[in-house]
């Protein structure tokens, strides 16, 4: 009985071994897809009519195209050629990297995917925003923890840029996103957050946006941001409101104010921040208040100026204060009358303390958040002013 | 059908033999005859005839086996007295005769040890067991002089259970060292030796110890039971009475445990285990075992918990590893590759670019190659078996990934399951997980992660349904006894924390420490 | 040396309950919540479980009366033959339909995530084969080898919990009350049901060593997953906020896979957590189809559970492969528990209390 079990056991593998293995793909017969540039297919538009039988797919409109990076594996140890770009223009996405496949060798691996980049063009077309953002949910493969930005420019440079100090591009692009940690310009956003972030605001979004360096168009930046609202590009958010952006969403992590102090330009590094919202009752219209308290360190002084007195520090303290204070309230006025839409967070924030009012207001929220009175209150410490007196 | 009549006759034979088990006469002629007769054509048997107090004194018959009795002592302290200092005083033949077998015993044999018995094949038995027995002629008893003596490996440190901190000595051939070794760590007269004997033809002693007041009844009887009922020419080895006994044959987990190590087997019967000694085997066996057993050494006793600690939670990882590296690797790069960080998923992808096998054969190779490796080790003689292992590694190892038949991330797989393996203290369980390694590369290989998870829980079922003497092989884990979490996979406390026996052995008397009063008083 | 009786401890069937609770509802729990009740799906997830020890209660006093005969023994004698064999046959129904819709959402998740190409029937085979093993050798070696798992078990839950931590939103949590309380009330239908699993205690008395024991235990083993539930609820809310929790279908897979080991020397997680998680649903399928066994010898009057589990095994594999699409099947999971679920977590035991109210001799076998 035993003897008979044990061998029913060993032919129901082979059996299974040699006639199953369904989803085995050995290593080397994949390709990794690392990046991806979704953009939109404008020169397809004119040729094919819109409505289509339906009987095959290439009666469809073409309107994506779908640029996959894909890491060459045996090329990443020279470095040189270790990017593979192929360029598909498709029905949707999922159409697209069955194309791709009809065009390498190789077997299209979605799960190593870092970095997705979605053009301008196709963020401000919002059907097939929407289709997109449908397909990174719907996909089981994709990695959710990919970075997403947005991209301005030529979408042809964008595999063109010398990736610099890493092999691959998209690593580089990553790895400015990373820094966010350390800068208060740079932003990061993975497409899980993405999706989440437009789920839960009804289209509402922020989105890094990616920059081919103005000064010599040689290299990538990100310091900008993307306002995306109702699913479609609405306008750019300026460098120097992202810090405000960041702090207000508590993805404010470490970065450096410079302040004027006595005519000297102090670098102050801020490694800690804290935000606190308030609603305060009465009145037409909402009234906030907001707490900010950063911690920090003073890096750089003058020689030979002591800076190591209670009195000087308070002095400086006052000055990052005020300084702080008035970005914050610039900025939340740039919110409020040119973009006009509520990025900072106050929604979430009386949705989620104040959902009675928030309930009141909920059906034309972005009139009252442009109507709110918004004060500031900014406390800075200083910690630390680095080994030197004087 | 010829083996079959062959049995028969053999059954026959056997119980003719024990027909004719006859006494032992007066006459020391018949007794002689018979001796000689059983022992016909058996060279190495000795037959002593003499005369005590001169030619015509009483007439006695020795016999014995050539190079497993004492000499020395025969001659010395047995003929000697016998045959020449019986001279040195005047017999007073009459006076002798009468007390003749009260002198022999009582004043001329200068031995410590021997016994009487009236049966011709006892009297055999003892002789073939390296006793010398003495006949005189009007007695109808022989009596047995305990002279066993024969070429005997001294103590030595077990090679297969090594440790840094602890005793050195281990088991030897020889039952009675090896039940004395143990002895001495007991000093308790509740500790039993009891001695069986099993084979029809070898007539192998086998020791059964343990504490009678600590030892689960049940066990013990059902382990004499076990031993009573085996029928079998001839045990040479502890290992045919640990087959006999066990209740599952064909799994390749064992139900017993062995150890060439007395502080090992005195650890296990103070914890209320029953030992098994076979002789002519340096290998006890300990029952009832657990898989927790097998991933313990004896060193964890000795050393600080803390240390042991880390140590049984190394282990436990280097276990798991053994037994799924290698599937994990074939399930990770042929299956989900979106696991695997993506500079290391690049990495090996560039290494396996040009390589001609599917990752599942690769491994395979390998993994064979490392079998081959581990056996030739272990045949060759001392000096060059490791240099096979250096040869082996790393020449066979660089070969063949500089010929493109594996990738290098496979031979550090490889390296990591072989070392990881030896890191398990027991050999046989270390052996097993070798065997399930390949059902689980198998099934990596058809179903990916979720092969090797089915595998792993096929394995615990199997393992679950398993009994050693009816504790379960997964005691304490499960059945759970929060108790036994003191000493168990991973966690050791200190002694001073131990204060109860393992409970999943039912022991009778459960306090280690503050219980069971000393003997001595 | 234990004895040999297929008698399970206290500790063995709080082990028991726990694993069989454990199974599929932790994948979907978040978003039936968050779409009745939006933030406040972990306080529903508290109250419901909460409400599911009342149900424990009912079983348990019925089954520690009625411990010798079995729970399709015990509806016998208070209902008559007949008509006590026609009431505990929905259940049996019950927990063939479970275990096989258990099997078939596990096997679409699987598909989803780690075997896109491998046809379900090769999915869910091995797995009933491997359960069909494990119950057949009874309820004792079950309970071993759910002992056995636990440590495992617990390791994920916790490690899950830790590595879901970073990049979460803990305000997502409020407002707590922004629906009202009658939807918390309507939503404990479907939250309550995520507990489903410890009917089995409807069945098990007989092979208790301790029934007296049981609520007690088996409240524990209740608390505490109600406890990893609402800490798993509340970090899918933190991680997504409850819109887009209520928008997907596996939340808790989603969870993972938006989760990063620090140090990444694993890229993704769900890969490995979604195999792992095979032995969450084996130890529910093992149980549930054991349950059937015990229910359906019962009524055969079978002595020898240990064949009836093999009837069940072309009938279970044949259940989970009807239902054509994934919403079909949530549809039919639906069903089960509005129908079947009501009929033998709610009604059964409540009648069987109070008929055990009414039956004055008790259930001591000497008068029987």
């Amino acid at each position: 009985m035993k003897h008979k079990r044990g061998l029913i056991c060993i032919l129901i593998l082979t059996l299974l071994f040699t006639s199953g293995c369904w989803d085995k793909i050995e290593l080397e017969q994949r390709v990794f897809i690392t990046a991806m540039l979704i953009d939109l297919n404008e020169e397809d538009k004119e040729n094919k009519p819109i409505g289509s039988t339906g009987a095959f797919n290439d009666d469809m409109p073409e309107k994506l195209k779908i640029t996959f990076g894909m890491a060459n594996p045996s090329k990443i140890q020279e470095g040189e050629n270790a990017f593979l770009i192929r360029s598909v223009t498709s029905v949707n996405a999922t159409k697209a990297v069955e194309k791709l496949a009809t065009m390498t060798s190789r077997v299209p691996f979605y799960g190593q995917l870092r970095l997705v980049i979605l053009t301008e063009r196709l963020v401000r077309n919002k059907e097939t925003f929407k289709e997109i953002l449908d397909h990174i949910e719907r996909d089981a493969v994709i990695n959710s923890l990919a970075k997403v930005v947005i991209f301005t420019g030529n979408p042809e440079e964008a595999f063109e840029i010398d990736p610099k100090l890493e092999i691959l591009n998209s690593v580089y692009v990553t790895g400015i996103m990373d820094n966010s940690k350390i800068t208060s310009e740079t932003t990061d956003m993975t497409l899980t957050e993405l999706l989440s972030s437009i789920r839960n605001n009804d289209g509402l979004a922020a989105v890094p946006l990616l920059e081919v360096r103005p000064q010599d168009g040689r290299g990538f930046e990100i310091n900008r941001l993307a306002l995306i609202k109702d699913y479609s590009l609405l306008d750019y958010l300026d460098t120097r409101y992202v810090r405000t952006y960041k702090i207000m969403n508590r993805k404010f992590k470490n970065g450096k104010k410079v302040i004027n102090y006595k005519g000297l330009e102090i670098p102050f590094v801020i490694y800690t921040m804290n935000r606190e919202i308030w609603l305060e009752e009465g009145g037409d219209n909402l009234k906030y208040r907001v707490k900010v308290e950063v911690e920090g360190d003073i890096k750089e002084y003058s020689f030979e100026e002591n800076l190591f007195e209670t009195n000087t520090l308070k002095d400086i303290q006052q000055k990052i204060q005020e300084s702080i204070k008035m970005e914050l309230q610039e900025s939340t006025r740039y919110f409020q009358n040119v973009i006009g839409a509520d990025y900072l967070g106050f929604g979430d924030y009386t949705n989620k303390y104040h959902n009675s009012v928030y309930k009141k207001y909920k059906e034309n929220w972005d009139e009252s958040f442009k109507k709110a009175e918004i004060s500031y209150d900014v406390k800075a410490d200083i910690r630390r002013i680095g080994p030197s007196k004087k | 059908m010829k083996i079959h009549r062959r049995k028969r006759d053999n059954e026959v034979l056997h119980e003719q033999k024990f027909e004719s088990a006859t006494t032992i006469s007066e006459i020391i002629d018949d007794n002689i005859s018979k001796v000689k007769n059983a022992f016909m054509d058996s060279n190495d048997v000795v037959f002593r005839e003499f005369n005590i107090g001169g030619p015509e004194g009483h007439r006695m018959f020795l016999s014995y086996i050539d190079g497993m009795a004492d000499k020395i002592l025969l001659n010395d302290f047995v003929l000697m007295p016998l045959m020449l200092k019986a001279r040195e005083v005047k017999p007073d033949l009459e006076d002798i005769r009468n007390s003749l077998i009260d002198a022999t015993k009582n004043s001329a044999m200068a031995v410590t040890d021997f016994k009487e018995v009236d049966q011709i094949e006892d009297a055999l038995l003892a002789i073939m067991a390296g006793e010398t027995a003495l006949f005189i002629d009007g007695y109808n008893k022989a009596i047995i002089i305990a002279t066993r003596l024969w070429p005997a490996r001294n103590t030595s440190e077990p090679s297969a259970e090594t440790v840094i901190r602890g005793p050195r000595d281990g088991f030897v051939e020889t039952i009675r060292f090896n039940t004395a070794l143990v002895r001495r760590r007991i000093r308790d007269t509740r500790f039993k030796v009891k001695q069986i004997r099993v084979g029809t033809r070898s007539k192998t002693d086998i020791a059964i110890m343990y504490i009678d007041d600590i030892v689960d009844k049940r066990v013990l009887q059902k382990v004499e039971e076990k031993i009573k009922s085996i029928n079998i020419d001839a045990v040479l080895d502890s290992g045919y009475v640990q087959q006999f006994i066990e209740e599952k044959q064909f799994t390749p987990f064992p139900q017993i445990q062995t150890t060439e190590r007395p502080d090992v087997v005195a650890g296990a019967v103070y914890e209320g285990r029953v030992a098994i000694i076979v002789d002519n085997s340096p290998f006890a066996l300990i029952v009832p075992t657990t898989l927790n057993a097998f991933f313990q050494s004896a060193e964890d006793y000795y050393s600080r918990s803390s240390i042991t600690t880390f140590v049984r939670f190394l282990r436990l990882m280097v276990g798991t590893l053994s037994l799924v590296a290698p599937s994990l690797y074939i399930a990770l790069t042929s299956y989900h590759p979106g696991i695997i960080p993506n500079k290391l998923i690049l990495s090996i992808a560039a290494t396996r670019e040009g390589i001609p096998f599917p990752a599942f054969i690769e491994a395979i190779i390998m993994e064979l190659t490392l079998e081959f490796l581990r056996e030739a080790g272990v045949r060759l003689p001392r000096p060059i078996g490791s240099t096979i292992g250096i040869v082996g590694g790393i020449v066979i190892g660089q070969a063949a990934v500089s010929a493109g038949i594996v990738s290098p991330i496979m031979v550090v797989v490889v390296a990591i399951t072989a070392i990881s393996s030896f890191a398990i203290p027991n050999y046989e369980v270390a052996t097993s997980f070798r065997l399930i390694r390949f059902i689980l590369m198998i099934l990596g290989a058809i179903y990916g992660l979720y092969g090797v998870v089915l595998g792993c829980m096929a394995t615990l079922i199997h393992l679950v349904n398993l009994k050693s003497f009816g504790t379960p092989y997964l005691a304490p884990m499960a059945p759970f006894s929060m108790e036994d979490m003191k000493d168990t996979f991973i966690l050791k406390l200190p002694w001073k924390y131990l204060k109860k026996r393992p409970i999943h052995l039912d022991p009778e008397d459960v306090l280690r420490q503050g219980g069971g009063e000393d003997d001595s008083k | 040396m234990t004895p040999n009786d297929d008698k399970i401890s206290s500790i063995q069937l709080g082990v028991f309950i726990y694993n069989t609770i454990l199974g599929v509802g932790i994948l979907t729990l978040p978003a039936s919540l968050a779409k009745e009740v939006e933030a406040g799906a972990w306080v529903l997830a508290i109250l419901s479980g909460l409400v599911n020890i009342i149900f424990i209660y009912f079983m348990c006093k019925v089954g520690e009366k009625y411990s010798e005969y079995g729970f399709a023994g015990a509806l016998r004698r208070q209902f008559g033959k007949v008509f006590g064999t026609i009431l505990a046959i929905p259940v049996l129904v019950y927990f063939v339909v479970f275990t096989a819709i258990v099997l078939r959402i596990f096997a679409e998740t699987i598909k989803l995530y780690l075997l896109s190409n491998t046809p379900l029937e090769f999915i869910i085979f091995p797995l009933i084969i491997l359960a069909i093993v494990l119950a057949r050798t009874g309820v004792e070696p079950s309970a071993r080898f759910f002992e056995s798992v636990t440590p495992l078990i617990i390791l994920i839950l916790v490690f899950l919990m830790f590595v879901a931590l970073p990049k979460s939103d803990f305000t997502n949590l409020r407002p707590v009350f922004s629906v009202s309380p009658v939807k918390y009330i309507t939503g404990l239908k479907s939250g309550a049901f995520a507990y489903s699993g410890y009917e089995i205690l409807l069945i098990i008395f007989p092979f208790l060593r301790k029934p007296e024991k049981a609520f007690k235990v088996s409240s524990i083993a209740l608390i505490i997953i109600t406890l990893f539930y609402t800490i798993i609820v509340m970090e899918t809310l933190a991680k997504f906020g409850s819109r887009e929790t209520a928008s997907l279908i596996y939340p808790t897979v989603n969870l993972i896979k938006a989760s990063e080991i620090p140090g990444g020397f694993i890229e993704r997680l769900e890969g490995l957590l979604m195999a792992l998680w095979v032995i969450f649903v084996f130890t529910t399928v093992v149980s549930t189809m054991y349950g059937a066994s015990v229910i359906g010898g019962d009524i055969l009057n079978q002595k020898e559970k240990k064949h009836i589990v093999s009837i069940f095994l072309p009938l279970i594999y044949i259940l989970s492969l009807t239902g054509e699409s994934v919403v079909e099947l949530f549809k039919m999971s639906d069903t089960l528990t509005i129908y079947l679920g009501t009929y033998t977590i709610i009604i059964v035991p409540i009648i069987m209390f109070i008929a055990s109210l009414l039956d004055r001799k008790g259930g001591k076998k000497g008068e029987a």
